[in-house]
C-alpha cells in the first residue's frame, strides 16, 4: 500500500480537481491575474527604460565624454577652434530636438543634427563606417536632406526621395528622405527607432538654434592623458558649459524616474497579494472538501508527509500553469500599459519613444517564479491542515470552525502588532521610500488580520436588527458569516483590502488633484500665457524672442508682463534640475505660494523677501528641490552661472518633481524666453473681440510661431496632463479590484457550495428557490456592506500614508488630504455590488439545486 | 387495504423512477402502488440502494416520478410545479433525517420555527406549539442553543420536534436512528411514535432496524423495485 500510496493519492487528487472545473479555473485565474499585473508593469517599466537606454547609447555612440551647453549655449564656432587650437580631433557637434510627423503626431521623432564628416569615429551607422553605406555628403550638399531610420520610414510609408513633412517647435517644415539608415545589429536598430538625421546647420535652422550647439561629443584617452586633455578642454569652454562622462546624463535621468517606477511596482505587488488571497481560499476549500477522503487515506496508511507532499504538488502544478498563463497575459497587458507609462514619462520627465514591448527573459522568469512561490506559500496552511485530519474519522466541520474562531483573538493581536510595526516604520524613518512601502504593506496586512475579529463583533451587534427586519432568514444570513469564519474571513479580508485600496488611491488622487487645483488658482494669476508651440506632450522645447515683451507692453489693454526662462540643466551639485529666470510683474509675485520664508500672505515679510529676490540677492526653491537636497531658508544654492545665492523661500510647485530654482531675470542674463504671462485690463479680459485682436497683434508683431492660451485653457491643459499621469494608477486600481472580485467570488462559491447539504435541508423543509436566492444574496450583500464599512478607515489610513509619507518621500510634495462624501458612499456601494455580483452564481446554483441531489451528498 | 369511509392520506399508483448511470438507465422503482390511511405508522424496509430514500423523496415532492401518480392528502403531487411542490412540502410534510441536518446558523427554537418562517407567518400559536414540542422532547431549556452545542441524541430530538412543529399531515423519517447508539435511538423513536400518535400524524419511516419496524402499524419492504407488505 505505502509505495503506491503516493501515486494513488495523486490520481485521486487529479480526479478531484477535474471534477471541480470551476474551482480549478478560479485558482488558475487568480494566480494568472496576480502574475499578469506584476509582469505587465514590470515589462512596461523595463521597456520604457530599455528604449531610453538603448536609444541614448546609440545616439551617444562611441563618445567617451560630452560637452553640454549651459544657459549661454555653445557657439557653433567652438568645434573648429578646439580642432585647430586645441588639437581635439575626435569631436562631433550635435544639435538635437524633437518633432513629429503630421500623420502620427503622438509618436515623437528625434531630430539629430550632426556634421557627417566628423561622425565616422562616433556613430558609424551615419556614414563613413562599413555598415552605413550612405553618403553623408548628401546631407551637407542638399538642402532639406535627411536620413531616416529604416523602421521609421517603413512605419510612415516613406521611401528614398519622398518628401518628409515635420511638425517642429518653429512650425511645419518639409524635408526630403535622402537615404535610409540600415544596420544589421538588432540593438543599434532598436536604438535608432524614430531617428531623423540632418546636417547640423539644417538642425539649427529647423530647431531655431542658429549659431548654437546643444552638445559636443568627444573621444578622449583613458588615464592621465585623458585628464590632461580634459584640463586643456576647459580653457576653451564657456563657464556654464559642462563636461560629463558619456552616459552620466542618462543615469541621472533614469534616477529621476526611479520613484515613479517604485510606486508602480508597489501597486503591482498589491495585485499579487490579492492573487495570494485567492490561492489560499481555493486551496483551503479543496482540502476541506476532501477532509473525509484524507481521513480515509490516513486510515489506510497514507502518511502525513505523503499528504503534505501531495497538496503542495497540486499547488505547484496549479501555480505553474497559472504563472505561465499569467506571464503570457502580462505580455499582452504590458503592450497597453507601456503606452500609458511612456506618455507619463514624456509628460513629466523626458522624451522617450518606445518601439515596442521588450521581453527580457529575466522579467518573464521572475513572473513565473513569483506565481509559483506565491502559490506554494499560500498553500502551506491548507496543506498543513490536510495532514492534521484524524485517521480514525474525518474532522467535523464545526470543530474546524470552532478552532478558527478560537484563533480570531490571536489573529487580531498579530494584526495589531503588525499595524504597530508598520506605523513605527512610517514614523521612525523619514526619507527611505523602501521603509515607507514596507510600513504601508505591514499596515495593510495588519488591518487584514483585524478584519475577521471586527466582523464577528459588528455582526454580533447587528444580528438582532437583522432578525427584526428579515426574520429567521435575516438572522441566518448574519450568523452564517460568523459560523463559517474559515471561509468568510479570507473573503472579507480580501474584499476589505481591495476596497480600501480603491478608497485609498481614490482619496490620494482626489487630494492630489485638489492640491493641484488650489495651486493653479494661486499660480495662474495672469490672464494670458504665451509659449513656443510644443510638439511632444506639451513640453516647452523652443524659445520666444525677447522682443516679444516690448511688443506686448505697447499693446492696448496689457497692464503688465511677467517673463520666464526655464532651463533644465545637469549640475554637479544637484544632478538634473530646472532653473527659471523670472521677470515678475508685482501681480505675478502673488503667484508664488510660499511654504517657508516671507510669510504666506502679503505683508512686510513677503515684501522684503521679494525686494531681495528682485535685487538678485537670493533664490526661491520649489518644495521638491528643498526636500531632495535637504535645503531650507538661509542655505546656499550653487547656480550653473557660477554664482552662489542664499535660499529666500520655498514655494509650492507641482509642476516638476526634479525641483526648480528661481532667480531674478538679471542674475541669468536672458537672451530668450520660455514663456510670457500677460496681465490684461478688465475691459480686454471680458471682451472676446478685443482678446482676439490682441492675439493677432502679438503673432504679427513677434513673427514667430507661438501658442497663446488663456488662464482657463492653461488650467484645463495642466489638469489634463495630471489626469493622464494617474491613468496607470486608475488602470491598476481597476485590475486590483478585478482580482479581489475573483477572490471574493471563489470564496463565496466555496462557501455556498460547501453549504449544499444545509441548503438541501432548507429546500426539503420548504424553502423556495426565490427564498434560497434571497438568503444567499442577503449573506453576500451583508459581507459586502460589512467589507465596505470596514474598508473606509483602512482606506483613509492608506491614503494618509500615501499622501503624507509615500508621496513626500517619492516626489517631495506636500498634499492636503481631502476625504469628501462621494468616495465613502462609492466604496460601500462598490463592495456591496462586488459581493452581490460575486454571490449571483452561487445564489443561482443553490436555488436550482435539487434538494434530492443535495441530500444525497450526505 | 384502507377502511372504505376514510380517504387515504398517501396514494401511489404505478410509480416508476429510474436513474441514469454512465449513460444507462437503472430502474429504481418499477410501478409502486401504495395506499395509507391517515394516522398510520408505516415502516419501509429494504437493502441499501433498493430505492427507499427515492420513494421518500417522491412522496415529499423533492423528486418527481418518471411515470405514475402520487397523491398526498388529496393533492396530486405529480401534477404540481416545482414551486407548488415546495410550498406543499413546507406546509404539509415534516422531515427527520439520519444526520439530523439541523441548520447550524439557527438556534434550536429558530430551527423549529423554520417552516412557518419560510411560509412568511409565525403566529403566537406557532411559538407556543414549538415550545410545547420542545418540552415534549425534553429540551425546553435549550431553545436558544446553537445546534453544534447539542449531542447527537439531542439534535435528533430537536429534528423530531421540528418535523412536527408546523402540524404536517405526513412526517417522513429517513433512518432516524441510523446515526445514534441503540439506547438513544430507542428514546428518539419513543418520542417520535408518541408525538405522531398523539397528533394523529401519518409517519412513513425508512429503517434497517427490525426493532423500529416493530413499532409500525404496517411494514413494507422494497424488493426489486416493488413494494411488498409484510403480514403481521
Amino acid at each position: 500500500m505505502i509505495p503506491t500510496a503516493g501515486r494513488l493519492v495523486g490520481r485521486s487528487s487529479r480526479r478531484h480537481l477535474f471534477r471541480h472545473p470551476w474551482q480549478l479555473l478560479l485558482t488558475v485565474l487568480g494566480v494568472s491575474l496576480g502574475v499578469a499585473i506584476t509582469v505587465s508593469l514590470d515589462l512596461a517599466i523595463q521597456s520604457s527604460r530599455e528604449a531610453f537606454r538603448v536609444s541614448s547609447e546609440t545616439i551617444t555612440g562611441r563618445a567617451t565624454h560630452q560637452v553640454l551647453a549651459g544657459p549661454s549655449g555653445l557657439s557653433d564656432t567652438l568645434p573648429a577652434r578646439l580642432r585647430i587650437e586645441g588639437g581635439f580631433r575626435a569631436l562631433a557637434p550635435v544639435v538635437e530636438g524633437w518633432g513629429v510627423h503630421p500623420d502620427d503626431p503622438t509618436r515623437p521623432l528625434r531630430i539629430l543634427g550632426v556634421d557627417p564628416f566628423q561622425e565616422g569615429p562616433f556613430r558609424p551607422f551615419l556614414g563613413g563606417g562599413p555598415a552605413g553605406g550612405l553618403d553623408g555628403g548628401l546631407l551637407v550638399a542638399t538642402a532639406g536632406a535627411a536620413f531616416v531610420a529604416e523602421a521609421t520610414a517603413r512605419r510612415l510609408g516613406l521611401e528614398e526621395g519622398d518628401p518628409l513633412p515635420l511638425r517642429l517647435v518653429g512650425g511645419d517644415r518639409d524635408l526630403r528622405v535622402a537615404g535610409l539608415l540600415q544596420v544589421e545589429d538588432r540593438l543599434t536598430r532598436q536604438g535608432m527607432g524614430d531617428l531623423v538625421v540632418v546636417d547640423v546647420a539644417e538642425a539649427q535652422d529647423l530647431l531655431g538654434r542658429v549659431g548654437f550647439l546643444d552638445r559636443m561629443d568627444l573621444i578622449l584617452p583613458d588615464g592621465a592623458a585623458g585628464a590632461a586633455r580634459l584640463e586643456a578642454l576647459a580653457r576653451y569652454l564657456p563657464s556654464d558649459a559642462q563636461v560629463i562622462p558619456a552616459g552620466a546624463r542618462e543615469q541621472t535621468m533614469e534616477q529621476m524616474v526611479r520613484a515613479f517606477d517604485l510606486n508602480l511596482t508597489a501597486l503591482s505587488l498589491l495585485g499579487l497579494v490579492f492573487g495570494v488571497f485567492l490561492i489560499y481560499n481555493t486551496m483551503t476549500f479543496s482540502v476541506v472538501q476532501r477532509r473525509r477522503l484524507f481521513g480515509t487515506l490516513r486510515a489506510l496508511g497514507v502518511t502525513r508527509a505523503q499528504l503534505l507532499r501531495q497538496v503542495l504538488a497540486e499547488a505547484l502544478v496549479l501555480g505553474g500553469v497559472g504563472a505561465i498563463l499569467g506571464t503570457a497575459l502580462g505580455v499582452m497587458l504590458g503592450r497597453g500599459l507601456v503606452r500609458l507609462i511612456t506618455r507619463t514619462i514624456n509628460d513629466l520627465y523626458f522624451v522617450v519613444s518606445v518601439e515596442g514591448l521588450s521581453l527580457p527573459p529575466g522579467v518573464l522568469l521572475k513572473g513565473v517564479a513569483l506565481g509559483v512561490v506565491a502559490t506554494l506559500l499560500a498553500s502551506l496552511p491548507p496543506a498543513w491542515e490536510a495532514t492534521t485530519v484524524s485517521p480514525r474519522e474525518a474532522l467535523a466541520r464545526s470543530t474546524v470552525e470552532s478552532r478558527v474562531r478560537a484563533l480570531l483573538p490571536q489573529a487580531a493581536l498579530a494584526g495589531l502588532l503588525l499595524l504597530g510595526l508598520g506605523l513605527g516604520l512610517l514614523l521612525l524613518t523619514s526619507r527611505s521610500l523602501g521603509a515607507a512601502f514596507a510600513g504601508l504593506f505591514a499596515v495593510l496586512v495588519g488591518m487584514a488580520l483585524l478584519v475577521p475579529g471586527a466582523s464577528v463583533v459588528v455582526l454580533g451587534w447587528i444580528r438582532p436588527v437583522l432578525v427584526r427586519i428579515g426574520g429567521v432568514l435575516g438572522g441566518m444570513a448574519a450568523r452564517g458569516v460568523v459560523t463559517s469564519m474559515s471561509r468568510t474571513a479570507p473573503a472579507l479580508a480580501s474584499l476589505v483590502i481591495a476596497v480600501s485600496v480603491v478608497v485609498g488611491l481614490g482619496v490620494m488622487i482626489q487630494s492630489f488633484r485638489g492640491s493641484v487645483v488650489r495651486w493653479l488658482d494661486v499660480t495662474l494669476q495672469a490672464d494670458v500665457y504665451i509659449s513656443p508651440p510644443g510638439v511632444v506632450s506639451n513640453r516647452l522645447e523652443g524659445r520666444l524672442p525677447l522682443a516679444l515683451v516690448e511688443i506686448a507692453r505697447t499693446l492696448p489693454g496689457v497692464d503688465g508682463v511677467s517673463t520666464y526662462l526655464s532651463y533644465e540643466q545637469m549640475t554637479p551639485e544637484y544632478g538634473m534640475a530646472r532653473f527659471v529666470a523670472l521677470g515678475l510683474d508685482p501681480r505675478g509675485e502673488r503667484s508664488l505660494d510660499l511654504l517657508a520664508g516671507g510669510g504666506r500672505s502679503p505683508g512686510p515679510a513677503r515684501e522684503a523677501l521679494f525686494q531681495l529676490f528682485r535685487a538678485g540677492e537670493g533664490v526661491l526653491i520649489s518644495e521638491p528641490f528643498a526636500f531632495r537636497h535637504r535645503l531650507g531658508v538661509g542655505d546656499e544654492v550653487v547656480l550653473p552661472v557660477g554664482k552662489t545665492l542664499p535660499v529666500l523661500g520655498v514655494f509650492r510647485d507641482y509642476g516638476s518633481e526634479m525641483g526648480t530654482v528661481m532667480v531674478a531675470a538679471p542674475v541669468w542674463g536672458e537672451e530668450a524666453l520660455t514663456s510670457v504671462a500677460l496681465f490684461l485690463s478688465p475691459e480686454v479680459r471680458g471682451d472676446p473681440g478685443r482678446m482676439e485682436a490682441l492675439e493677432m497683434a502679438l503673432r504679427e508683431g513677434a513673427g514667430v510661431p507661438m501658442t497663446i492660451r488663456s488662464n482657463q485653457e492653461l488650467r484645463s491643459l495642466t489638469l489634463e496632463v495630471f489626469d493622464r499621469t494617474f491613468e496607470v494608477t486608475r488602470v491598476l486600481r481597476l485590475l486590483a479590484f478585478v482580482v479581489a472580485f475573483i477572490a471574493v467570488l471563489s470564496a463565496l462559491m466555496a462557501l455556498e457550495l460547501e453549504r449544499a447539504r444545509e441548503i438541501g435541508v432548507l429546500r426539503a423543509s420548504g424553502m423556495t428557490p426565490r427564498q434560497t436566492w434571497g438568503l444567499v444574496s442577503a449573506q453576500t450583500g451583508l459581507m459586502g456592506i460589512l467589507a465596505g464599512v470596514l474598508a473606509l478607515p483602512v482606506g483613509w489610513m492608506l491614503a494618509a500614508v500615501m499622501i503624507h509619507v509615500v508621496n513626500r518621500r517619492s516626489f517631495g510634495w506636500t498634499l492636503e488630504m481631502e476625504v469628501g462624501f462621494a468616495l465613502p458612499i462609492q466604496a460601500v456601494g462598490l463592495a456591496l455590488a462586488g459581493a452581490v455580483l460575486a454571490g449571483l452564481y452561487p445564489a443561482w446554483r443553490m436555488s436550482r439545486t435539487s434538494p434530492a441531489e443535495a441530500l444525497r451528498s450526505e | 387495504m384502507t377502511s372504505a369511509e376514510v380517504a387515504p392520506i398517501l396514494r401511489l399508483r404505478q410509480v416508476v423512477r429510474a436513474v441514469e448511470e454512465g449513460g444507462v438507465q437503472r430502474p429504481i422503482l418499477r410501478g409502486v402502488d401504495l395506499e395509507v390511511a391517515p394516522g398510520t405508522l408505516v415502516a419501509l424496509l429494504g437493502p441499501s440502494g433498493s430505492g427507499k430514500s427515492t420513494l421518500l423523496n417522491i412522496v415529499s415532492g423533492i423528486d418527481q416520478p418518471d411515470a405514475g401518480e402520487v397523491e398526498v392528502a388529496g393533492v396530486a403531487l405529480h401534477a404540481l410545479s416545482e414551486g407548488d411542490r415546495t410550498r406543499f412540502r413546507r406546509d404539509r410534510i415534516g422531515f427527520v433525517f439520519q444526520f439530523f441536518n439541523l441548520i447550524p446558523t439557527l438556534t434550536v427554537m429558530e430551527n423549529l420555527l423554520l417552516p412557518m418562517e419560510l411560509a412568511g407567518r409565525v403566529t403566537a400559536e406557532d411559538r407556543e406549539r414549538a415550545r410545547s414540542l420542545l418540552a415534549r422532547v425534553g429540551l425546553e431549556d435549550r431553545a436558544g442553543a446553537w445546534p453544534d452545542r447539542l449531542s447527537g441524541g439531542e439534535q435528533q430530538r430537536v429534528a423530531v420536534a421540528r418535523a412536527l412543529a408546523h402540524a404536517p399531515d405526513v412526517v417522513l423519517a429517513d433512518e432516524p436512528t441510523g446515526n445514534l447508539d441503540p439506547e438513544t435511538g430507542a428514546r428518539v423513536l419513543d418520542l417520535l411514535e408518541a408525538l405522531v400518535r398523539d397528533t394523529g400524524t401519518t409517519l412513513l419511516m425508512v429503517t434497517h432496524a427490525e426493532s423500529a419496524a416493530a413499532r409500525a402499524d404496517r411494514v413494507f419492504e422494497l424488493q426489486g423495485g416493488q413494494l411488498v407488505e409484510r403480514r403481521a
